[in-house]
């Protein structure tokens, strides 16, 4: 039984890591987080569930907790890169890049 | 305690005088304040030492002070032996030391350094004091060095003249490469003597196997060679004279150079039953006097024929060393009282005629008796003259030579006493009874002539210092005829330089061939510079040029440019800005680690 939800969780995660590289649109990347975070979620509950102590859903409720919060800054973000540049493809937002070097 | 006192007092008084010197303009401190701050250490010194050595003649005593170092098994301690040679030693070098820092106060009157020169003379004296007591190798070789930078410090005193910096860069370098051979003895006697406690006494239980006692002797005979200016690392003493004349008197003469004969009997229980080490040693010494002998009877400047006769004179004790230390430093006492008289009255007579030094410039002084005195006890004395000290100690030497069966080292020596009879009284004759024409005079000041009468009296009564050293006797008959012998034949070199010198009137020196090359000092240091350092420059040229220009130079840019070219292609395609792209290097870089990690561990 285990092994299945591991899988799920790895699947989900896995899903959540080719969003965040391949997915042009931030709020489709800042979307794939959230699943990487439901995924390790995932797993805390199973363990805990196997280990029988409440341990890893407290740190679920904490995850959830973060998220919900992550959510907020990352909306708000979001809407203040778009009003800046009109767009939201995370390709136009190349400032990091160092100008010397190309 | 007592030797805290004898120690501290100059180490103190250098180091005020040398903070003291530097603010001297701020605080407006006159020359008399630093004359007297420059006496107290040397007094305080002298003072300390004499309680000293009243008190605790005849008994060895071991003083640990304190713990130095202790690193792993290696443990130095800070502590003083003070057993009846050292204790002679301290208190000669306290004596001497002071006479002739209150000889400086008259011979540097007015002179700028005034401070500084103190300053050095009080470091140069807790140094000497320092190598002297010293109760460990360790210890000892500091007090060496001590000594031999002062040296530098002073003979390079007058640093504006570039010869002066040079003569002080010439002694500083041979003294390396001594001290090169004396540092690898110590580190070969520290190994050697593995498990013992590492001073003299523990020392002396150790019994070194033969070939490895024979490696660190010579180690350390390098260094006696370099310190004592003997063949062949001799060449920095006579140029050391470029110093004031109290340096050349107080380290060049009488303490430092000496240092090297009292280390090899410091030693004693290393060199003890070795032969060979002692007898090539005694071989340098007595081909050095003969040498050095040679030289001195053409050089023309006061204080150089002074020099080559220290080193002569150390030939002697070296010499003596193989049959007998005892008579070894009976000399280096007398030798240094006498060779300090005549330093000193050859500086009142430099300051007398304005820092005059060709002796064939001076002529016809005999009439100033302040000058002439000192100066004719000291020649007389080195000259082994009935009853003065020096006749006492070379005698000694001479005639042990003979006895012991060293016959060419006693035909040297005897002939070698001829030859110092006859240069130095050449140099008298020039002086004081030439017809040359002589600058104008000038006062001397009362504290040079004052020291020198001191030690006219201690070149007179010197060989009382017999009594305090373990000297054999023979029968009094053969001392009389060997004294009778060694008298004729200074008598004859005297005799020669009168015949030659008295009432000379040629301000220079006809020269035949083989004369000549004496007068060049048979092109000792020509041939140096031309083996050593000309060498030397050539392989330096060589590896700056081809070496180091052709082959490094380049070397060291083709990688620079390589690691550029290299971090431009690699920033071009890496550093695009992407968050996507920061985000997979991120994830394959943890991946990588992960396995790495795992196949690892």
């Amino acid at each position: 039984m285990v092994e299945n939800y591991i899988f799920v969780a790895i699947l989900l995660f896995v899903i959540g890591i080719c969003g965040v590289i391949l997915r042009k649109n931030i709020f489709t990347i800042f979307m794939s987080i959230e699943l990487m975070l439901n995924a390790v979620a995932l797993l805390f509950a199973i363990f805990a569930r196997v280990n029988l102590n409440l341990d890893g859903q407290v740190i679920v409720m904490l995850v959830i907790a973060i998220a919900a919060a992550e959510a907020s800054f990352g909306l708000a973000l979001i809407t203040l890169l778009h009003k800046s540049k009109q767009t939201l493809n995370i390709d136009s937002f190349k400032e990091l890049k160092d100008g010397n070097a190309s | 305690m007592l030797v805290n006192i004898v120690i501290l007092a100059p180490i103190i008084g250098s180091f005020l005088l040398g903070i003291l010197y530097l603010s001297r303009r701020v605080l407006g401190l006159s020359q008399g304040f630093f004359a007297f701050l420059g006496m107290a250490g040397p007094v305080v010194s002298f003072v300390a030492m004499a309680l000293l050595f009243a008190n605790s003649y005849g008994n060895s005593l071991n003083l640990e002070l304190f713990n130095w170092l202790d690193i792993a098994g290696f443990s130095i301690n800070v502590g003083f032996y003070l057993d009846s040679l050292s204790l002679v030693m301290a208190i000669f070098v306290a004596f001497l030391g002071m006479l002739i820092h209150f000889y400086s106060i008259g011979y540097m009157d007015g002179d700028e350094g005034f401070g500084k020169f103190f300053c050095y003379m009080n470091l140069f004296l807790a140094s000497m004091l320092i190598l002297v007591l010293a109760n460990n190798p360790i210890l000892m070789f500091v007090g060496w060095e001590g000594v031999g930078v002062c040296s530098y410090l002073l003979i390079a005193f007058y640093f504006n003249d570039k010869d002066n910096v040079k003569a002080g860069n010439k002694a500083f370098i041979l003294n390396r490469i001594g001290d090169f051979g004396f540092l690898i003895g110590l580190i070969a006697l520290y190994l050697a003597s593995s498990g013992v406690k590492f001073d003299y006494i523990g020392l002396n239980e150790v019994s070194f196997s033969p070939s490895v006692a024979i490696f660190i002797a010579f180690c350390f005979i390098a260094g006696a060679l370099a310190k004592s200016a003997q063949i062949p690392l001799y060449t920095w003493l006579p140029d050391a004279m470029a110093g004031p004349t109290p340096i050349s008197a107080l380290i060049h003469a009488a303490t430092m150079v000496t240092a090297g004969v009292y280390m090899v009997v410091r030693f004693e229980f290393l060199f003890a039953g070795l032969s060979l080490p002692v007898e090539v040693l005694a071989g340098i010494g007595a081909a050095g006097a003969l040498f050095a002998g040679i030289i001195a009877t053409k050089a023309t400047d006061i204080k150089k024929i002074l020099a080559y006769s220290t080193m002569s004179q150390l030939g002697y004790m070296f010499a003596a060393l193989s049959y007998s230390s005892g008579a070894a430093m009976y000399h280096l006492f007398t030798h240094g009282f006498f060779k300090a008289l005549l330093f000193l009255s050859a500086g009142a007579i430099i300051i007398a005629l304005h820092h005059e030094q060709n002796i064939f410039k001076m002529g016809n002084l005999k009439d100033n008796k302040s000058l002439y005195y000192p100066m004719l006890f000291g020649m007389l004395a080195i000259s082994g003259i009935f009853p003065f000290a020096g006749f006492f100690s070379k005698d000694a030497i001479i005639l042990g030579a003979l006895l012991s069966g060293h016959y060419t080292i006693f035909a040297i020596l005897l002939f070698t006493a001829g030859l110092t009879a006859y240069y130095c009284f050449r140099l008298f004759f020039l002086v004081f009874y030439s017809q040359n024409p002589a600058p104008k005079q000038h006062k001397v000041p009362f504290s040079m002539l004052g020291v020198n009468y001191i030690l006219c009296l201690f070149a007179l009564g010197g060989g009382f210092m017999a009594i305090f050293l373990d000297i054999n006797h023979p029968t009094l008959m053969v001392e009389i005829i060997a004294g009778v012998v060694s008298m004729v034949v200074s008598a004859i070199g005297i005799f020669i330089a009168y015949k030659k010198f008295y009432n000379y009137k040629n301000c220079e020196e006809k020269m035949g061939k083989f004369e000549s090359i004496v007068a060049n000092k048979f092109y000792i240091d020509e041939i140096y510079d031309f083996v050593f350092v000309e060498n030397l420059k050539r392989i330096s040229c060589f590896l700056r040029k081809i070496v180091d220009d052709k082959i490094l130079y380049p070397l060291v840019e083709l990688s620079a440019l390589a690691f550029r070219a290299f971090s431009q292609i690699y920033a071009r395609y890496t550093q695009s800005g992407l968050a996507s792209s920061y985000a997979f290097y991120m994830l394959f870089f943890i991946c990588v680690i992960i396995i790495f990690s795992k196949a690892i561990l």
